[in-house]
């Protein structure tokens, strides 16, 4: 086991490469957990998951286990899932909703905003420092809460920038997802895709916005739809949407050189889309029509004008605007990490333009994603690569010392390893600020 | 959907051999073989939700028309799908075959697909891919059209025991 000091870890991370170990190394991951994980905005849910009052969802923030609620008043909290008295997990599933919370241990039970209700048999406790009214013996509620157009995080720190500071202009992503609603809103759709692949969990935050692996990692998939649609339909037809979703993968270079890719000083990034941002099918009229009627049709030009691909805020969250999907990551150890995928159903749209946002869930995003297996080889082979000591330095060169700054934003062309290089600015200062 | 008439006439041990006969296919990996089993307008359909309504409300492993069948036999066959440089091997075991006593009413997620019988069956599968094993078991329904003597697969639904348990990708049929 290594022991690090700030001054060991600053020397694992240069301008342009970062040391092996920052994947490969379990001591480094269990202090990412409390540096990173333990202080910054963590991504835990969307206001929809707990629509009512009395509804709960159960989930992590690093390896912590937590529960968001809705209280009777209508606030959402998020509450350590720990029970005040022994420590037993209070929330034993995923989701529901209730009156109240009751340990099945021995029975304390809490309301929704973690306040203490009752315990069984009180008079044991006269005389004690036990204090129905003192927070201590409540489900203790974590640090700091603040929710973004229903975009719900946490921190862990006591102290720190608020979200609004700490996402910045990244904002602006979740505004282009929530503004493609007539009504401005949105609503996670039913279930939830869980995937797990075995590397780091970095090694997924890369690769969102890592544009010069579609083309190679994915050539099966990128074939599978050119085949297809070769074998199936007549010449300059429209492309059936699987099909789009997975041919688009196999632009040339010069495609994803001339998309622009943005990074925030906090590790955010996103880069521009690659689907074409509209389209001229009758869902996509009668949804056109019903974003007019809202927002006026100077309005609904200019939101439908910004189109992005992937957005990351780091470290836990990703979305693709464009197609209703988020991605939270979840690491479960330095060398396996669980991915839970969720939809989004643009509320005031018509059904059936929801259906192509379920189409981009199966193809792009389920577990039985004809594209994913083939980015999960390429991480775990990372991973497993990482373990010969054939050097230290994983090598984020490409396009080092072109970029431009631009207000809060750093950008080059979508084929640098800007992203990257950002995300392990970000990462360095949690991690080398020991306090 | 299937009248008492029907019911007598269908042979359930052949309708054994056909879901046993899908299985080697499968196992196999006699991919065209396979897809031939399947009608045109297909569905293929594994629920993310215990007792899942439809595919519509709720998202799913795989809702799959005949088209995404077809890609996904390109891609795992393709020299260069890198995630099976280690091959996926499959072994399905089928079991508990029976006419489905609800004959499809409440499970066909308001697909209606045109078919003549709904059998139900147990599945075991036994997955292995780069030095691991782990197992899929659930519950299978096949809306079958008839077919000359034969017939042909118009729905299939699987409902896995750990459809919503956090997994790794799952890339060949089940």
């Amino acid at each position: 086991m290594t022991r690090y000091d700030a001054a060991a870890i600053r020397a694992m991370v240069e301008p342009d490469r970062i040391h092996r170990n920052l994947y490969v190394d379990p001591t480094l991951f269990d202090l990412e957990m409390e540096r990173i994980f333990g202080r910054a905005w963590i991504w835990v849910g969307h206001e929809s998951q707990v629509k009512n009052p009395g509804d709960y969802i159960a989930t992590t923030i690093g390896k912590q286990p937590v529960v968001m609620t809705r209280h009777s008043d209508g606030k959402v909290h998020v509450l350590y899932n720990r029970c005040a008295h022994r420590g037993a997990k209070v929330v034993g599933d995923r989701e529901g909703s209730v009156k109240f919370f009751r340990c099945c241990y021995h029975g304390w039970t809490y309301r929704t905003d973690g306040s203490l209700l009752a315990v069984p048999l009180r008079n044991g406790y006269e005389g004690t420092s036990f204090d129905m009214k003192d927070p201590r013996y409540g489900m203790t509620k974590v640090p700091r809460v603040e929710s973004y157009r229903d975009f719900v995080f946490a921190s862990l720190a006591e102290a720190g920038p608020s979200l609004g500071e700490y996402l910045g202009d990244a904002r602006s992503s979740i505004d282009d997802m929530v503004d493609r609603s007539p009504e401005g809103a949105l609503e996670v759709v039913g279930g939830c895709f869980r995937v797990v692949f075995r590397a780091n969990w970095k090694i997924f935050v890369e690769n969102l916005n890592d544009t010069m692996h579609p083309m190679v990692v994915h050539e099966s998939s990128v074939d599978a739809g050119k085949i297809w649609a070769k074998e199936h339909l007549p010449e300059g037809a429209p492309d059936p949407l699987a099909v789009r979703f997975t041919r688009n993968n196999g632009f040339p270079y010069s495609f994803w050189e001339k998309l622009t890719l943005q990074a925030h000083p906090n590790g955010h990034s996103f880069m521009g889309g690659i689907f074409p941002p509209r389209r001229t099918d009758p869902v996509y009229r009668q949804y056109m029509a019903a974003m007019e009627k809202t927002y006026g049709k100077e309005r609904t030009e200019a939101i439908l004008a910004v189109d992005r691909h992937n957005t990351i805020f780091y470290p836990n969250v990703s979305i693709q605007s464009g197609y209703q999907q988020l991605r939270n990551i979840r690491p479960l150890s330095v060398d396996r990490t669980q991915m839970d995928v969720y939809a989004f159903r643009l509320k005031g749209a018509p059904d059936e333009f929801y259906k192509h946002t379920l189409v981009y869930s199966n193809v792009v995003n389920s577990p039985s994603s004809i594209v994913m297996p083939d980015d999960h080889e390429a991480y775990n082979r990372v991973q497993e690569g990482l373990l010969a000591q054939a050097g230290d330095w994983v090598s984020l060169e490409r396009d080092a010392g072109r970029d431009r700054r631009d207000n809060e934003w750093t950008s080059a062309i979508g084929t640098s390893e800007l992203p990257m290089r950002n995300q392990y600015q970000a990462w360095l200062r949690f991690m080398a600020a020991e306090a | 959907m299937h009248s008492d008439s029907d019911l007598r006439a269908a042979d359930l041990r052949a309708l054994e051999q056909f879901l046993y006969r899908e299985a080697m296919l499968l196992d196999e990996k006699r991919w065209q073989e396979w897809l031939a089993l399947y009608t045109e307008d297909c569905f293929y359909w594994v629920p993310s939700v215990i007792g899942q309504k439809d595919p519509v409300n709720t998202i799913s492993l795989y809702a799959e028309d005949r088209m995404r069948l077809e890609m996904r036999v390109i891609r795992i066959t393709h020299p260069r799908a890198f995630s099976q440089d280690f091959p996926t091997r499959m072994s399905h075991v089928v079991g508990n075959v029976m006419i489905d006593p609800e004959r499809g009413a409440t499970s066909d997620g308001g697909m209606s697909p045109k078919a003549d019988l709904v059998i139900r069956s147990t599945v075991q599968i036994l997955e292995y891919r780069k030095e691991e094993q782990r197992l899929f078991g659930g519950t299978v329904r096949h809306w079958l059209r008839r077919h000359g003597d034969d017939y042909r697969i118009a729905m299939k639904r699987i409902d896995l025991v750990n459809c919503d348990a956090p997994m790794e990708v799952v890339q060949l049929f089940l």
